[in-house]
């Protein structure tokens, strides 16, 4: 029995499996529909707003009218400085879980604990946290370098988890080949397993990303409010989706930019996930993805 | 290529017309034409990927549950083509009955493995189905082993008794035909042979249809053997008649190069 | 060498930044904790000052609030995601099972603040015409439902892919219906992967802020009804942090800790319970 291919079970015909049949699609129907109800409902409403004067031009009017050019300027600095600090960190936490510790040592156990506890750690908790190390105690006061760090430590256990992930996908015969044409564990991993879970570390990345551009309420109390411009890393800014949630709830009249911004949000992280997708497809062709 | 099956006379259980299998367009068997002997154990020999096991799957149709797999041609049982879109495949795996190449208890108790598909078959209420239980736990020489541990998980039995659970679960539902995919071939000899010795045993309940590897085993039992080859990149039957014609005096040169050991 | 070291020290590091989030929230939690002690659970209303003496400090209600929210979401998105997962493992055509799964991949990746803003313009409003004011407990568990909703669909469904094929394959073989061979078979082989999936759509509903800060009115008061309007812990820290002062501020942290540990909790026996598989 081929273990690839997709199962298919035939119906017995009874009344029972017909009505269980029915009740499973209807289930089905209902959830794509509420989906299509709140994407529907935000390209509706955001579409008409959504054009290049709205990427670029700063906020007037605390938001209501005007775009999210700076706001777009701090929350890709946010996600810069949040990937370029958890990246490294998280490559090499693979590595070692992966590469260099084995399974059932306490060791990978115990990291591996403390990755799944990071990982669990609720947004407004980090928000906590991040205020209370980076704001208060490093005095950064509240600034977009403290929500970049931030949030690196919240999208560490993502980024690890998923390479080491893909690192395990890949097959042993790499490291036994490798091993017997007296190849050290170090260059291995660098010149044959890394290039062959680039697919799975593309993933890793882009989940990261996208954690980083939904993330509001860890961001509230460490990068701030203020919707200018920032001028170095220090300066507070208020990232997307911090916007949207001031629109939403603070700003009478702010309902439309913040529709408009919602579908930017979400527009953005569709368009990031394609293209990672795309990309993996065309890039890496025989990688099996994790 | 069309084979009369020995001694024209006798009862025919499945008879298939030029069944071919593909999975996905490539093609893994063709133009398979045998006629199954009633209440006789016929074996089905020859190397890898001859199509030996796309052949025994269409015969309970359980191929539909892989997407991408086609079948054409007829397989005919009591007048009527089991291929049919309007086959009941229900009814049908239940006169067909299927054991694995490994031992596939379900995760449960011995007596539901059992039960489990009689109940869904509304087969019988709860005496007749405990009767039916210890009948065929007897009939494959497990009711002294286990009697006493009925609701113990069956994952706990050794691998021939397991196998032989399967054995005893296909028979609660009294079918017709029984397909082996070679069921020993995951046991050690001693489990082998008990399994072997119970599908020998087997012959009077239903018409038994063995997929196997081994020739020994296949001299020993079969009534009927049937020949798979490659040919032009996809199985076929080579040769097709009772055993002592197939090990004694094949036809084909091929048949006669297997069977000796000097091919596949 | 070199390399092991460097790495095993990534490792040491990461894993170590939990050890600092529950530091730094215990280090500003500690003067709540010996001052209010039970009076955070037992007094009667959340109306905290900066000193202990002259605000009361019970969270009480706020804990009912989380509660509700994650329970009732959970009781709706459980049987939804586990059907969910069957449709598209089992129902559905091929073509139509990869749409409906990178559909609700989508759903999975929608910024809760989005959930929230849509919750906020469209469903309360719409539960304002059963009972004013629309932002009320049913309104944050229905949004918290569709949030939660895409984790437990995923986690079941590749539960299902790994229940191995033999076992199906036996059942068919004996002539087993589809639901049939789903109801005794996949269903009860999947307990863990079920359980494990709802465990973690909990633990994401448990910490949900910004979604229920939006939707659920934040009054605090304990809930008598779905209508009512509630605040949860997650919502009382995110709208009071950035003006507690002083006890207050302990206060709130106080309960990031308690929210934190809840999680942990979950998570860990998680990891237990699949470790034992």
């Amino acid at each position: 029995m081929n273990q690839e291919s997709c199962v298919r079970l035939a119906e017995s015909g009874r009344v029972g499996e017909r009505l269980t049949s029915i009740a499973i699609w209807f289930m089905a129907s209902s959830v794509a529909c509420v989906l299509l109800c709140i994407i529907g409902d935000l390209v509706w409403h955001g579409v008409a707003g959504l054009s290049l004067d709205f990427i670029i031009a700063a906020p007037a009017r605390s938001g209501r009218e005007g775009g999210v050019g700076p706001i777009l300027v701090s929350t890709f600095v946010v996600l810069t400085i949040a990937i370029a600090v958890s990246m490294p960190i998280g490559l090499a936490t693979a590595i070692g879980l992966s590469e260099f510790t084995s399974r059932e040592s306490r060791f990978a156990t115990f990291v591996g604990h403390g990755l799944d506890l990071l990982a669990a750690v609720p947004s407004i908790v980090f928000g906590l946290f991040g205020n209370a190390l980076f704001c208060n105690l490093l005095g950064l006061g509240y600034s977009i370098l403290a929500g970049g760090l931030t949030l690196a430590c919240m999208v560490l256990p993502i980024l690890a988890r998923t390479i080491e992930a893909s690192l395990r996908n890949v097959p042993d015969d790499y490291r036994v080949a490798s091993a017997s044409l007296g190849i050290c564990r170090a260059r291995c991993t660098a010149s044959i397993l890394l290039p062959a879970a680039s697919s799975g570390i593309v993933v890793g990345l882009v989940l990261g990303i996208g954690r980083v551009l939904a993330e509001t309420a860890a961001l509230l109390f460490t990068s701030g409010y203020v919707d200018r411009m920032p001028r170095t890393a220090m300066d507070s800014g208020r990232v997307l989706s911090v916007h949207i949630y001031d629109l939403a709830m603070n700003i009478p009249g702010g309902t439309e930019n913040a529709y408009t911004a919602s579908l930017l949000l979400v527009g953005l992280l569709v368009g990031i996930n394609l293209t990672a997708s795309i990309l993996v497809r065309y890039l890496f062709p025989t990688q099996r993805v994790v | 290529m069309s084979h009369d099956s020995p001694g024209a006379a006798e009862n025919v259980a499945v008879e298939t017309r030029e069944l071919s299998v593909a999975y996905a367009g490539r093609v893994v068997l063709k133009d398979a034409s045998l006629k199954i002997a009633r209440s006789k154990i016929t074996a089905i020999i020859g190397p890898s990927g001859c199509g030996k096991t796309s052949f025994l799957q269409s015969l309970n149709r359980i191929g539909d549950m892989i997407s991408g797999c086609t079948v054409t041609g007829q397989v005919i049982m009591d007048g009527a083509n089991v291929l049919a879109p309007t086959t009941d495949l229900i009814k049908l795996r239940r006169r067909v009955g299927m054991i694995f190449q490994k031992p596939n208890p379900f995760p449960l108790s011995i007596r539901k493995n059992i039960q489990l598909a009689l109940r869904e078959h509304r087969i019988g209420n709860r005496v007749e189905i405990d009767s039916i239980t210890q009948r065929v736990l007897q009939d494959v020489g497990l009711w002294d082993e286990v009697s006493d541990r009925l609701d113990t998980p069956a994952l706990k039995l050794s691998g021939g008794q397991q196998q032989r659970l399967c054995i005893a679960r296909a028979l609660a539902l009294s079918p017709e035909v029984l397909l082996f995919d070679e069921p020993c071939s995951a046991l050690d000899p001693v489990a082998s042979r008990v399994v072997e010795t119970l599908i020998e045993s087997l012959r009077n309940q239903a018409t038994i249809v063995i997929v196997t590897h081994n020739l020994a085993q296949a001299r020993r039992i079969a009534d009927n053997v049937a020949m798979f080859w490659y040919e032009n990149g996809a199985g076929a039957l080579v040769e097709f008649g009772t055993s002592p014609m197939i090990f004694e005096s094949p036809r084909s040169p091929i048949t006669a190069a297997y069977v000796q050991g000097t091919e596949g | 060498m070199l390399a092991t070291t460097l790495v095993r020290s990534a490792a040491v590091f990461a894993c170590s930044i939990v050890l600092l989030v529950i530091a730094f929230l215990a280090r500003e939690a500690w003067p709540a904790i010996s001052e209010l002690g039970p009076r955070l659970l037992l007094d009667e209303s959340w109306h905290p000052k900066a000193t202990a003496s002259t605000g009361t400090f019970g969270i009480w209600p706020m804990i009912v609030g989380s509660l509700a929210v994650t329970a009732g979401s959970v009781a709706i998105a459980a049987p939804v995601g586990v059907s969910s997962a069957v449709f598209s493992e089992y129902y559905a055509p091929r073509v139509i099972a990869v749409a409906y799964r990178r559909w609700v991949e989508l759903l999975a990746g929608i910024p809760s603040v989005v959930f929230g803003f849509w919750g906020l313009v469209v469903l309360a409003p719409l539960i304002a015409r059963i009972s004013p004011p629309g932002q009320n407990l049913l309104c944050g568990m229905l949004i918290v439902t569709i949030m939660i909703l895409p984790t437990i669909m995923l986690v079941v469904q590749s539960t299902f892919a790994s229940v191995p094929r033999i076992y199906l394959a036996g059942a068919v073989a004996l002539g087993m219906g589809r639901w049939a061979v789903i109801r005794q078979v996949v269903l009860p082989t999947s307990r863990r992967g079920i359980a494990t999936g709802v465990m973690l759509g909990a633990t994401r509903a448990v910490g949900e802020t910004m979604a229920v800060v939006m939707v659920c009115g934040n009054v605090v008061k304990t809930p008598q009804s779905i209508f009512d309007p509630v605040r949860t812990l997650t919502a009382n820290m995110a709208l009071e942090m950035s003006y507690a002062m002083g006890m207050h501020r302990n206060a709130l942290f106080a309960s990031g800790l308690i929210l934190m540990l809840v999680c942990a909790l979950a998570i860990v026996s998680v990891n237990v319970a699949s470790r034992r598989a």
